[in-house]
């Protein structure tokens, strides 16, 4: 009952958040210009292509990236767990970042070229992990863990490398880049953001019980009758699907993945039926709020939102390590 | 006993990990409704021969059939409707509710992905009366003590509603309270409710010598199985342990109790 009211709350609040986020900004927007765009409104205009597609794109991405991370700490049993540290983020900036250095811009049937390619690094680098687990025989977590790192070292030091031997504008892209952000969005980003955040959210939907059952390790999952491969598999190909796309459209944003899953813990207990809802909404909600801060919080610039996110999230960590609670999302 | 047949047949059982021969061509069988007892030195394969059976470790070579299926070959959640397992819970620490560890256990009856029906949480509860756990039902795992935390672990394996129950050393690290406690619950549920009971110990008094079939291991072979009078002679139990015994007959009970013997220097 307790958890129903906090869902329908979660659910309430993210509407909200996304609903009035678009308001808020240096220039105001009147709730009568927005129901009643002039031609040539300059307001209405800030609100729907702009502010609008922000919104959305940032829900999405929030909510991927934290119903993803709340899967990866249940997989691995590992409460500092996050897709992230299976390299998928790096080798998306690679791919990114490389496109941005050897200035390819072509469109990609209408992906432009570095969301493309950091897509494309993504899946590589994901398909490099597995293929590495698969070459040593056997699928177990922990080196899993040691494989997505070590990969994840790999592509780092090719982001450097890439980035040493840059001129100073690319240099500055690159950074601009890495530090991830959902200033350059649209609704196309919107639109390529929506089919993995959506799909990945259903597909993770159905595996609440095999999520409850992998968090009590994978022996006991396996003599509770849960197929452990299959959805080992499962979790990890559309996590990564999730986490890539993300990535590719704004950029690394660190903290939501590790973050959310965390307070929702918290909040809701050990049940994923409810996490997984629950890491949706927190998600995207947390995401949108975080980027209307840094829009906002340094008017006329506007701060990375990764900034912002790991503002929150270092302070809110250390708290949770002081607070009575920590217990509670100890494995 | 006309109604007992074999429910467990292991047939040249062979487990390597790495090049490391863990278990050597292991056949016996077990009888449905008995309890069985795999005892050995540290590091003989028990545990590894009781995960086997479970389907939880792949065997190199050989086979185990359980109920006439053969283990390897059965999907996960029918293997999960053949046989419940209770690992060594002393290194397992959880959060959850004792509650939503023993429902989360009905997971092989699950219909739907997202619902938990009637059905089985009324298994569950049931379950937890048998075992004696209602009461640290919203407890988190973790703060139970450690023969708590063992007595919700067979509850969950017993909701599983399996015929078969495997335990791997249920007693280490009770209490003598506990452990009798424990080896109460455990013989009910061999005696009265007919579960085939098999349980992994190193320690021969923790119910060795009063079950119905002992199965022994050293080095990863079979050294002996059989009813436990087999091993009333201490050059047996010498074979098996590497060291001496002295085995006494206790008064009160008559029981038999097995004293390892300290080398002289």
């Amino acid at each position: 009952m307790r958890r129903r009211v906090i869902l329908m709350g979660l659910l309430a609040g993210s509407v909200v958040a996304v609903l009035s986020a678009p308001f808020v900004g240096s220039q105001r927007v009147s709730v009568d210009a927005v129901l009643h765009p002039g031609a040539d409104d300059w307001a209405s205009a800030i609100f729907w292509k702009m502010r609008v597609p922000r919104a959305v794109t940032g829900f999405l991405a929030g909510a991927s990236l934290a119903v993803s991370g709340l899967a990866f700490q249940a997989l691995f049993r590992n409460p500092l767990a996050t897709p992230f540290t299976l390299g998928i983020s790096s080798g998306a900036s690679f791919g990114a970042v490389l496109c941005l250095h050897l200035g390819w811009t072509f469109s990609l049937a209408g992906v432009p070229s570095t969301v493309a390619a950091a897509f494309l690094g993504a899946v590589f680098c994901v398909t490099l992990v597995y293929g590495l687990m698969r070459a040593t025989g056997s699928f177990s977590t922990s080196r899993l863990l040691l494989a997505g790192v070590a990969v994840s070292f790999f592509f780092s030091s090719l982001i450097m490398f890439v980035h040493y031997t840059s001129d100073v504008l690319d240099s500055f892209r690159i950074l601009r880049w890495l530090m991830g952000g959902l200033a350059m969005t649209d609704y196309r980003a919107a639109c390529n953001l929506a089919p993995f955040t959506v799909g990945g959210a259903i597909a993770l939907g159905f595996l609440g019980h095999e999520l409850n059952l992998l968090a009590t390790g994978e022996e006991l999952a396996l003599s509770r009758g849960v197929n452990v491969e299959r959805t080992r598999y499962t979790l990890f190909f559309t996590t990564a699907l999730m986490e890539g796309s993300v990535v590719a459209v704004c950029g690394p944003i660190g903290f939501v993945g590790m973050m959310v899953p965390h307070m929702c813990r918290l909040a809701l207990g050990t049940d994923h039926r409810y996490l997984l809802p629950a890491s949706f909404l927190a998600g995207g909600a947390f995401l949108v709020l975080s980027d209307t801060i840094a829009r906002t919080v340094a008017l006329p610039a506007e701060i990375p939102v990764g900034v912002i996110t790991a503002l929150l999230g270092g302070p809110f960590f250390v708290w949770l390590l002081f607070g009575k609670s920590a217990e509670e999302i100890e494995w | 006993m006309n109604d007992r047949a074999p429910t467990v047949v292991a047939d040249k059982l062979s487990v390597c990990v790495k090049g490391k021969t863990i278990l050597e061509g292991c056949s016996f069988r077990i009888e449905r409704g008995e309890s069985a007892t795999i005892i050995g030195r540290n590091g003989a394969g028990k545990t590894t021969l009781l995960k086997c059976i479970g389907g939880l470790t792949r065997a190199t070579a050989g086979s185990v059939h359980v109920e006439g299926r053969l283990v390897s070959d059965c999907p996960p959640r029918e293997r999960a409707r053949l046989m419940a397992y209770v690992p060594q819970s002393a290194g397992i620490v959880l959060t959850c509710t004792a509650y939503d560890f023993v429902v989360m256990a009905r997971y092989a009856h699950f219909k739907t992905p997202l619902a938990i029906a009637e059905a089985n949480k009324s298994a569950a509860l049931e379950a937890m009366k048998t075992t004696g756990t209602v009461e640290f039902r919203n407890r988190r795992l973790n703060t139970l003590s450690g023969g708590e935390r063992q007595k919700v672990f067979i509850a969950a394996a017993l909701a599983q509603g399996s015929p078969i129950l495997l335990l791997d050393e249920p007693a280490a690290f009770l209490d003598y309270s506990h452990e009798a406690e424990l080896a109460a619950l455990v013989q009910r549920l061999n005696k009265e409710s007919g579960l085939t009971v098999i349980s992994v110990t190193h320690d021969l008094n923790q119910g060795a010598l009063e079950c119905d079939r002992v199965v022994a291991l050293h080095c990863g072979k079979l050294v002996f199985c059989g009813p436990p009078d087999g091993l009333s002679s201490p050059d047996v139990l010498r074979s098996i342990y590497q060291t001496p015994f002295d085995i006494v007959e206790h008064g009160g009970t008559g029981r038999s109790i097995v004293i390892p013997l300290r080398r002289r220097p």
